[in-house]
């Protein structure tokens, strides 16, 4: 019980370092694709320490929930990584962890929303009630998906909720490639950018942060996307086995590479067109569900 | 005295109290009224508290008539028993009773001088005592006795402010619905006792009765039971009949509304717990059935939440939605009952049981906190409201506490009985999966519904800085009410252990033992049935999650510099730019619309319907009671059917 929870807490050490390396790795991908050089790889984590070390800001009168929403949503983060193996193999893993790691998602976007919307800024309303929206119809896909994979499995752990050895079926492969989307789309990437939509509505949820209370939140949103993309690999890598923290570097690199270049051919999608595309992904994805219902 | 002469004692003499309320019609009358009801509902609570914790039963019988040679005067006594089941719904009475009535001494002063406070106090009390006799009798003829004394004294309640228009008519239009709601029952029940005469309806009879008739006519069986699930339904406000609800709980005082929405909705669940697992014995289509409505429930009922901008109305919405999710568990339950799988459906039960009592606290918190707003600015709309956190911070953060309570967020209530109901879904497979999957998918949409009203209330800059100036926060009394069901709330998130044996020890009385069940365990998860752990790291995580960044916000006190609010390059003043609460997700319920094209077809072919049909059957009744001659032969048919039917 006690190695669990230090393997937990070494792993969160390394996603810490990990979550802004990664988005420095793919600002460079993205600069070698549109023919730029692009700032070096660490870029993202000097900046957020730099930001980290700054005051924060007050607009207007916001009150407590608008300073620690922030933090809050860090907190959060780090706690839904105690339920993922990431580089190592612990993990705190019980039945429907990840109904925890669910709602400590849903908790930090809601919490965020409000804290933002207190500054009574229009482009931060703007842009938390689209960030709600978009979690709204998100969490309706991730909720069929979740059920494709426990209907197909018959598990409600993370770690074993997608079949890693074969015979596959139908159903779990379509599952994985929709909840591959799913990432992409919650990761806030590109077409899906709407609720900071910084060209747009300079920020949205994030407009009136700066300094720490800014750091934090980047922090959290690298975060929150390196936490998607480590219950995806959860999917795919085999784990318990010497080689799993290398799977899992080589995993992640892999699918930044895919996601940054995705990223850098698209534009930003207005909110109802984003909305509609995850509402007939959730339909379609539905008769996937059908399908793993009847044993395909 | 004992706890048994306390239980015997406690109706009649809280009843002696009636006469005394409507003598008064102003102060008196107010602080008379609560300090009787908020004595008993601490005598309830101690009560159902001795009840759970020993597994005694209370029980006793009024003896009313002693000529035993006469049939149908054969329930000749009446009687009452606080078995465990009643006990926990019970206990979920006293506590929000509590709470609504020690909220009301301070909220009742709104009416002084505008409205009869005796009337108001007569039904309060009389509301009180008839929820409590659904609870503890134990035959179905006072059951549905007390039943309707419910429904009269609340529909009094409803149309309280008997000068506003709404609240008449809501109020008529929840007495007509329910009154067909308990017509249902009663013929129900009347079928019941004319096919097996005997004339005794007891629980433990109707019961073995129940049984009989499953075994030698299952469709006479299954119609009874159908005539009193839909009864039941429509009291419980399951989604075909569930429009009498958002006009008649938000018109009523807030702290009926509470009562309303935090308990009475509950009453008809705690008889469907009854009628499905003591009076007869789940079966799969009946499990089908129940989780479908309560599916259909959760879903239609959020989702028309989110549209709504009157803050009670919000709140009524929810109730409706909130109340699928407790449904759901008793239908996945039953199912899985049927299949043979007693680990889930044991599960599915605790969630459903652990989720009415979190919506029962979280709930009633909420209408609660509405009703300082109306008290202190005389508001519901969400377009007009904004920033009263700064004004009323007590009310504020206890606001706060309900509304994340309700979305769900650990590591308050609403999380851990939401997450139970997912584990007993999603785990079982099949069509539960799928609805396992629509409550998860409502939760979240219930999470942006409270974005949208804490922060349109509470949060956002005022429109009109100058104009809140006078606001200050409420008098202590509603506060300490709020306070109370704030702390419970959390109590209830973090310290599992308490509910879970509150439940366990209710549901043992259902047939679903937990000894049997030994070896269900979760890890280091919420539920380890075996062993019920409550210091899970889990738990220590969330309570970090939320109390540092507070510690660190208050004790490192961080720098911050001020700054206006900017916008297209100019400093905009503070309230001036106005984003109102219709406008919230205007993107998601644009791209969801069909949801709503559904919901609104259902609501049309269903709802105004049902309604209009008993609008009408009630007004022509009205009409047959106003003509003496047609009244007079009605009456005679009904005696000679009855003397038909007992055969005497």
């Amino acid at each position: 019980m006690i190695w669990v929870f230090i393997g937990a807490l070494a792993n969160i050490g390394f996603i810490l370092l990990a979550a802004p390396l990664l988005d420095g790795l793919e600002r460079k991908i993205k600069a070698w694709l549109q023919n730029r050089r692009g700032p070096p790889i660490p870029q993202t984590l000097y900046d957020i320490v730099k930001l980290l070390r700054k005051p924060g800001g007050l607009t207007g009168n916001p009150g407590l929930l608008y300073r620690i929403a922030p933090y809050m949503f860090f907190t959060n983060m780090v706690i839904a990584f105690l339920f993922i193996p990431t580089l190592l193999d612990y993990s705190l893993s019980f039945i429907g962890d990840i109904i925890v790691v669910y709602y400590l998602i849903t908790a930090s976007s809601i919490i965020l929303a409000m804290g933002s919307i207190s500054t009574g800024n229009p482009f931060a309303i703007t842009g938390s009630t689209r960030e709600i929206s978009l979690s709204m119809a998100g969490k309706l896909l991730t909720g069929i998906t979740l059920a494709i994979f426990v209907a197909v499995n018959k598990s409600f752990l993370i770690t074993s909720l997608f079949p890693i050895i074969p015979p596959y079926r139908l159903s779990s492969i379509l599952g994985l490639i929709v909840f591959a989307i799913l990432v992409y789309i919650e990761g806030f990437r590109l077409p899906f950018d709407i609720p900071e939509a910084e060209p747009e509505i300079a920020g949205g949820v994030i407009i009136e942060y700066t300094g720490r209370d800014l750091g934090f939140a980047i922090y959290s949103l690298l975060l929150k996307r390196l936490l998607y993309t480590s219950i995806l690999l959860n999917l795919v890598i085999p784990r318990y086995t010497v080689f799993s923290p290398i799977y899992y570097i080589v995993g992640v690199i892999v699918f930044s590479i895919l996601f940054s270049t995705i990223e850098c051919f698209s534009g930003r999608h207005r909110i109802e067109y984003a909305l509609s595309f995850m509402k007939k992904l959730s339909l379609a994805t539905g008769v996937v569900l059908v399908l793993a219902v009847l044993g395909y | 005295m004992d706890l048994n002469t306390i239980f015997y004692l406690l109706i009649p003499s809280s009843l002696i109290f009636l006469p005394i309320i409507a003598l008064f019609r102003g102060k008196t009358s107010n602080y008379i009224v609560h300090g009787v009801s908020i004595t008993v509902s601490i005598i309830i609570i101690i009560l159902s508290l001795y009840v759970l914790a020993s597994g005694s039963t209370l029980d006793f019988t009024y003896k009313i008539c002693l000529d035993y040679s006469y049939p149908i005067l054969s329930f000749k006594v009446i009687h009452f028993r606080l078995d465990s089941l009643s006990a926990f719904f019970t206990l979920v009475l006293g506590i929000v009773s509590l709470a609504s009535s020690i909220y009301g001494i301070g909220y009742i002063g709104r009416f002084y001088g505008r409205e009869h406070i005796g009337w108001y106090g007569v039904n309060y009390l009389l509301f009180i005592i008839s929820m409590y006799g659904v609870l503890t009798t134990y035959n179905l003829f006072i059951f549905i006795i007390f039943w309707e004394l419910m429904t009269l004294s609340s529909q009094f309640l409803v149309s309280y402010e008997k000068n506003k228009k709404q609240a008449l008519w809501a109020g008529y239009k929840y007495f007509c619905v329910s009154k067909l709601g308990a017509e249902m029952i009663i013929i129900a029940g009347l079928v019941l006792m004319i096919i097996y005469s005997g004339y005794n309806v007891d629980y433990e009879v109707v019961a073995s009765r129940f049984r009989e008739l499953f075994l030698r006519t299952p469709v006479i069986a299954n119609a009874v039971l159908m005539l009193l699930f839909m009864g039941l339904g429509i009291k419980a406000a399951l989604v075909p009949f569930h429009n009498w609800l958002p006009d008649a709980h938000p018109e009523a005082p807030s702290n009926v509304s509470a009562l309303l929405s935090g308990v009475m909705i509950k009453m008809p669940i705690y008889m469907m717990y009854r009628l499905f697992y003591q009076f007869s014995q789940p079966t799969i289509y009946w499990g089908v059935i129940i989780s479908s409505f309560g599916v259909v429930t959760l879903f239609t009922g959020t989702l028309y939440a989110l549209v709504q901008i009157d803050s009670k109305r919000l709140l009524a919405y929810h109730s409706i939605g909130q109340i699928g999710y407790v449904v759901l568990g008793l239908g996945a339950s039953g199912t899985l009952y049927a299949m043979g799988n007693y680990p889930l459906a044991f599960i599915a039960l605790l969630g459903s049981m652990y989720h009415l009592i979190n919506h029962a606290l979280f709930k009633s918190l909420l209408f609660l906190t509405a009703g300082s707003v109306v008290y202190r600015t005389g508001l519901r709309d969400l377009n007009k409201l904004s920033g009263l956190a700064k004004y009323m911070p007590l009310t504020a953060l206890t606001a706060l506490i309900a509304s994340l309570s309700i979305a769900g967020i650990p590591p308050f209530n609403g999380f851990v009985s939401k997450w139970i109901i997912y584990i007993s879904t999603f785990c079982a497979g099949g069509y539960l999966a799928f609805y396992g999957l629509f409550a998860l998918f409502i939760s979240s949409v219930t999470a942006a519904s409270f974005v949208k009203y804490f922060t349109t209330i509470f949060t956002r800059s005022p429109f009109e800085p100058g104009s809140y100036k006078k606001l200050e926060e409420v008098p202590f009394p509603m506060s300490l009410a709020q306070v109370m069901l704030a702390a419970l709330c959390i109590l209830f998130g973090i310290v599992v252990v308490i509910p879970l044996k509150l439940i366990t020890s209710a549901i043992s009385l259902l047939g679903l033992n937990i000894i049997q069940y030994q070896y269900i365990s979760f890890g280091i998860g919420f539920i380890e049935v075996n062993n019920i752990g409550v210091n899970s790291p889990l738990f220590i995580g969330f309570i970090l999650a939320i109390i540092l960044p507070i510690l660190y916000i208050l004790i490192a006190r961080p720098r911050y510099t001020s700054y206006g609010i900017w916008s297209c390059g100019t400093l905009v003043k503070e309230g001036l730019l106005h984003y109102p609460g219709r406008s919230y997700f205007r993107g998601f319920k644009e791209v969801f619309s069909e949801a709503y094209t559904v919901g609104k077809a259902v609501h049309e072919v269903l709802g105004v319907t049902s309604i209009n049909y008993s609008l009408k059957f009630f007004k022509k009744l009205q009409r047959i009671i106003e003509d003496p001659v047609a009244m007079i032969v009605l009456t005679l048919v009904v005696v000679l059917l009855i003397i038909w039917a007992v055969g005497w």
